[in-house]
């Protein structure tokens, strides 16, 4: 069975050839896919539709007596595990009280959650199977941008609505996909009131950036530019690494020997603590340390230690779950308590869920009893100053602004948890 | 010579504001001091792997998860007790974790083909991480630091490294001391290194294989221990705290020798300095390029590392 | 006209039968009965898109058995080289007008180059070595998708969020015999098919005893005349090639990629699969694809009943390839050969260089003292 390695060769040669005459042959004429210099999120595609009118008024997903809802979260595979497994139950546990209490105008509203395990291409799966398996009538709260980067496209061309991804990207809103909505303040306007604030309040720094690798530390980056031009503040040096590292000793060092007196971080939790904790006892850096709101979370002050973490000044835009006199609080932990599962107490991350829920269940209301998906698009575009049970600021849609929140409150760390001051900043773009 | 060095490193030199070595030394000997500091866990790690590579002639993947799902069960004994009576009885019962492993897990694949070794060290990396995750949620907790580690840094003009980060250095240089003078000095150490070796003479000779080969993997665990809860302690004990390390562990140690303990240190500590310099010098999105573009020159000038041993074929 | 009534010959044709028509069975209603349930039991999702991306990830394993499997080189890195080949063809589909076809070639072309870049230096490696050394690639490469100081890398790669490529949709030639999904699952399916043959025909071939010569005994190999440095590269080269199309395959299928598409984490869970497939084997890689494309599903179904199963996910896959490995080291396909009863000699896994078969018999083992079954490299005599 011995066959010379030439007369191999060759048939691969042939049989290759064969696949380029075929698919090349039949390929040569893609619509306009296999070609064009199309920048990746899309100019406002017309299929995709920049008017209303190009929504069909489509019905998947709803019935008489339930509206079908989807989302794709991490759930296993470590790191990101931790969003998905609190912030699902918190969006859970308010639509089932919301569906106890007779559901939106007679609808129950069923949330079907996939595990992408923060693969991309396993939400690539997740989400196929959700539109055309399960059927669902919207996606919300998509989590993570390059898992929901893989998805993005399909739902605009699905015309699914695509609401309340779970992320400060700018790329999914900018430019405005009629049918896509964003939720988190955007890390570029976020980055821009950080920079206003240091300009107000420390106006000769000297800032020393500590960035992720990706979107989310440029988009900060160019937000806080953006905030502290023309002032006196200037950028000493930008430091960036790797997600997967979680020893800031060297970004710090660098920050230190740039002369920088103020570090200005973009940074996920585990990272953040560490410059709190080298950075002040092992390091003795003793200037002014500012974090994105992702951080806000007081597990991050509990692993910095308290000591360290004090004086940190981060965003938020959610009430602190530690606010316990607070009605919206309360209610938050009650609704957890009954609804939610046994071994999920009530966090920031659950207020979380349970904040993007209250939003989707008031656009779901307004469209009203003729829900379609051209209809809760209208519905969405038309939220004027609702504020949730537990947001610190309203929520403003427009045909112009799919950004729901746009205003955030500092907080400082101050004893095990980071607590809000001063005034609610907003930044909000509809009229 | 120096303008020449100058001349050579300067295109590479242009990506960061920070001045050359040659104009500002305090900031480059700070870096290694850095490099040093991140590169002693690597070392530690790696010198688990050179110590089960060494005994057993498997390579274990499982290393870093291993070291993570002990240093949860150090953090339940911590709940109880202080951090040092804590530490030496983890290190204990990862002794007793290893040994298990080998006689249980590895014992059947040992005439396997190598892949296969290597592979169940790969479906235990998958167990120990998933069931910790289970265990222990995906919350990253703090873990303690000894207090022998509290207090301001060291200083030797203005070049600081922290108390934590010197001692791991030093019980890094401790272990490798100890396996150094196991290994060459003991009797123990040389039935461990014959068993490695030609196992079907040293049974003849009379050592137990069995318990050579269990020895060298809880030997191995201990070490593995010991580098997580350095690591914890230095930066937060959670479920994924190891992956990001074992990867610069195997990378220093293929780097100094997989046989070499010395090897392992140098190696480990070298890919710290590769890392802290490249990022500091050239830019800090190529420090991970750096260091194994590092590895990998070296790699095809010595196969089998800088102290490795030379592999001989016998035909 | 008895021939075609053997059984093996009705099974084949009821394959080639079943992978022509499967997009249709869809719209069959009690095929779409049967595979619904399937789906609610058992988790196993057979969707279209879930069987076109199992073609996809075929063409990915062969590659790596072929590397692996069959010249026993140890690569911890494919995935950096089915990166390599999705993004040189997502680059294309995004910024040129170049078809599909010719830019997922070229992705196989280019990573087979950079395939056969590798080969070169990796001779002088072994075991463990080689292993890290592939393993250093598949760890660098999101740095330098993502890379935008040096050499701004990152204004083709789309940096960290990647490239997002418009859906793919079937040309207007077939408009309205079959869609857009029937459409991805022909044009993947066709060309999968074809690397499956080929591969089966390089195994066959010259090439492939080289191969497998090489795996049982580097030395014997050489001593029988076999030029061990061509075929050794030619093996990385050729893994690139399918590794590169694979990539090609990929992109067109989801319309994405990013330098998260292909992680450590997920190379080393191809090795994974295709020694619980079966090493050496075609059979065994098409299983290993089978278990990559549909063990989430499975898993999720199997939490829905018990919860814990979610977290313990790797877990249980972990136990079942230890599992494997000591009871099975044949993996799955080794184990249906012996169910199928299939010719041993059918299955290179089987095939011996008559040097290694010597090396096996038992005096020859006590003599020589080699109690296992590893090539001689290793930490050497000089104590």
């Amino acid at each position: 069975m011995q066959r010379p390695s030439s007369s191999i060769l060759l048939r691969l040669v042939l049989l290759l050839a064969a696949v380029i005459a075929v698919t090349a042959f039949a390929c040569s004429d893609d619509d306009g896919d296999g070609g064009g210099s199309e920048t990746p999120s899309g100019d406002g595609t017309p299929a995709a539709g920049n008017s209303l009118e190009d929504i069909p008024e489509d019905t998947t997903g709803v019935t008489d007596t339930e509206i079908v809802l989807g989302t794709h979260m991490p759930l296993s595979g470590a790191a990101a595990a931790l969003y998905g497994n609190q912030i699902v139950p918190g969006m859970q546990a308010y639509f089932d009280s919301v569906n106890a209490a007779g559901g939106i105008n007679g609808r129950q509203i069923r949330l079907v959650v996939e595990d992408d395990q923060y693969d991309p291409s396993k939400t690539n799966q997740a989400v196929r199977k959700l539109v055309e398996q399960d059927g669902i009538f919207a996606l919300v709260s998509g989590l993570g941008t390059a898992q929901h980067s893989a998805v993005f496209e399909y739902l605009k061309e699905q015309q699914v609505p695509d609401l309340f991804t779970a992320t400060g990207a700018t790329l999914f809103t900018d430019p405005i996909t009629r049918t896509a909505f964003g939720y988190n303040p955007n890390y570029v306007q976020e980055g821009r009131e950080i920079g206003k604030y240091i300009v107000e309040n420390f106006p000769n720094a000297k800032i020393g950036f500590i960035l992720q690798n990706d979107d989310f530390g440029s988009d900060g980056q160019k937000g806080v530019e953006e905030g502290i031009e023309g002032s006196d503040v200037t950028v000493v040096t930008t430091q960036t690494y790797e997600a997967v590292n979680t020893d800031m000793t060297q970004q710090i060092q660098a920050v230190m020997n740039a002369g920088a007196d103020t570090i200005v971080a973009y940074s996920l939790p585990l990272q953040a603590a560490s410059i709190l904790k080298i950075g002040r006892s092992q390091l003795g850096f003793e200037g002014e340390i500012l974090f994105s709101g992702v951080i806000a979370d007081p597990s991050t002050i509990a692993i910095a230690e308290p000591a360290n973490a004090a004086g940190a000044i981060t965003t938020a835009y959610l009430k602190p779950v530690i606010f316990a006199d607070d009605a919206g609080v309360q209610e938050h932990v009650r609704i957890m308590a009954e609804y939610g599962p046994a071994d999920v107490p009530a966090t920031n991350l659950s207020l979380y869920g349970q904040s993007v829920a209250e939003l989707a269940v008031e656009v779901l209301n307004q469209a009203g009893q003729d829900l379609n998906r051209r209809s809760v698009i209208a519905a969405a575009e038309s939220i004027r100053d609702f504020t949730c049970s537990v947001c610190l600021t309203s929520i403003n849609l427009s045909e112009t602004d799919h950004r729901p929140i746009e205003g955030l409150q500092f907080a400082k760390a101050e004893g095990d948890a980071w607590i809000p001051f001063g005034d609610i900043i907003s930044f909000e773009t509809t009229e | 010579m120096e303008h020449l060095i100058a001349t050579l490193l300067q295109p590479l030199l242009l990506f960061t504001d920070t001045p050359p070595p040659w104009e500002d030394p305090e900031i480059f000997l700070q870096q290694v001091v850095t490099g040093v500091s991140i590169g002693s866990i690597y070392a530690i790690l790696g010198l688990a792997v050179v110590l089960i590579y060494r005994s057993t002639n498997t390579v274990n993947f499982a290393q870093g998860e291993m070291a993570m799902f002990t240093t949860f069960i150090a953090w339940s004994f911590m709940l109880r007790m202080d951090f040092w009576p804590a530490f030496f009885l983890t290190t204990l019962v990862a002794f007793f974790i290893g040994g298990a492993l080998e006689v249980f897990v590895m014992r059947p694949v040992e005439h396997a083909p190598p892949l296969n070794s290597v592979v169940v060290t790969l479906g235990l990396f998958a167990i120990f991480s998933s069931v910790a995750l289970w265990r222990y949620g995906p919350l990253p907790r703090p873990f303690e630091t000894p207090a022998i580690f509290d207090g301001a840094p060291f200083t030797l003009g203005e070049i600081t490294i922290s108390r934590l980060n010197l001692g791991i250095l030093g019980i890094a240089l401790l272990i490798m001391l100890a396996l150094f003078f196991l290994f060459n000095y003991t009797k123990l150490g040389l039935a461990m290194r014959a068993t490695a070796q030609n196992p079907t003479a040293s049974q003849l000779v009379g050592i137990n294989t069995s318990r050579m080969l269990a020895l060298g993997w809880g030997l191995s665990a201990s070490v593995g221990a010991i580098a997580g809860m350095l690591t914890a302690a230095s930066q937060a004990l959670s479920v994924d705290m190891m992956v990001g390390i074992l990867i610069f562990a195997f990378a220093g140690a293929v780097l100094g020798g997989l046989d070499s303990p010395g090897g392992a240190i140098i190696g480990g500590i070298s890919v710290g300095i590769i890392k802290s310099l490249s990022a500091t010098y050239i830019s800090p999105q190529v420090d991970i390029i750096a260091a194994f573009v590092v590895i990998i020159a070296v790699l095809m000038v010595r196969p089998t590392g800088l102290f490795g041993k030379i592999a001989v074929r016998r035909v | 006209m008895k021939g075609l009534l053997r059984p093996r010959t009705l099974a084949w044709i009821a394959l080639v039968l079943t992978l022509i028509f499967f997009p249709y069975f869809h719209t069959w209603t009690g095929f779409a009965w049967f595979l619904g349930n399937l789906q609610k039991y058992t988790g196993i999702n057979l969707s279209v898109f879930e069987v076109t991306s199992f073609a996809v990830w075929v063409v990915i394993l062969l590659g790596l058995n072929m590397l692996t499997g069959y010249s026993g080189q140890i690569s911890l890195g494919h995935g950096a080289l089915v990166a390599v080949g999705a993004y040189i063809t997502a680059i294309l589909l995004d910024r040129t007008g170049t078809p599909v076809a010719v830019a997922i070639l070229a992705g196989g072309i280019g990573a087979s180059i950079v395939g056969f870049g590798i080969g070169i230096p990796a001779l002088r490696l072994s075991g463990p070595y080689l292993a890290i050394a592939t393993l250093a690639l598949i760890v660098s490469l999101p740095q330098l998708l993502k890379l935008s100081d040096i050499v701004n890398i990152a204004k083709y790669t789309g940096g960290a969020s990647g490239l997002d490529l418009p859906t793919m949709h079937a040309p207007e030639a077939v408009d309205g015999v079959m869609d857009d999904r029937q459409w991805l699952y022909y044009s993947t399916m066709v060309p999968a098919v074809i690397m499956t043959v080929l591969a089966w025909n390089i195994i066959r071939s010259r090439i492939g005893r080289a191969f497998i010569a090489i795996r049982d005994s580097e030395i014997g190999a050489q001593q029988m005349g076999v030029n061990v440095a061509r075929y050794k590269t030619l093996a990385f080269g050729l893994s690139s090639l399918y590794a590169g199309i694979g990539g090609g395959l990929f992109v067109y299928t989801q319309d994405f990629v990013s330098p998260e598409s292909f992680g450590t984490f997920q190379s080393i869970t191809l090795l994974v699969a295709i020694v619980i497939g079966g090493l050496a084997s075609i059979l065994g890689s098409i299983l290993a694809a089978a278990f990559f494309v549909f063990q989430a599903g499975v898993i999720s179904e199997l939490a829905d009943n018990l919860p814990a199963v979610d977290r313990l996910r790797w877990a249980i896959y972990g136990t079942v390839l230890i599992l494997v490995m000591i009871f099975l080291p044949g993996g799955a396909s080794g184990f249906v050969q012996r169910i199928g009863r299939l010719k041993k000699s059918d299955l290179a896994a089987n095939v011996r260089s008559p040097l290694a078969a010597l090396r096996a018999h038992p005096i020859i083992q006590k003599v020589t003292g080699a109690s296992s079954g590893a090539p001689e490299d290793g930490p050497g005599t000089g104590a």
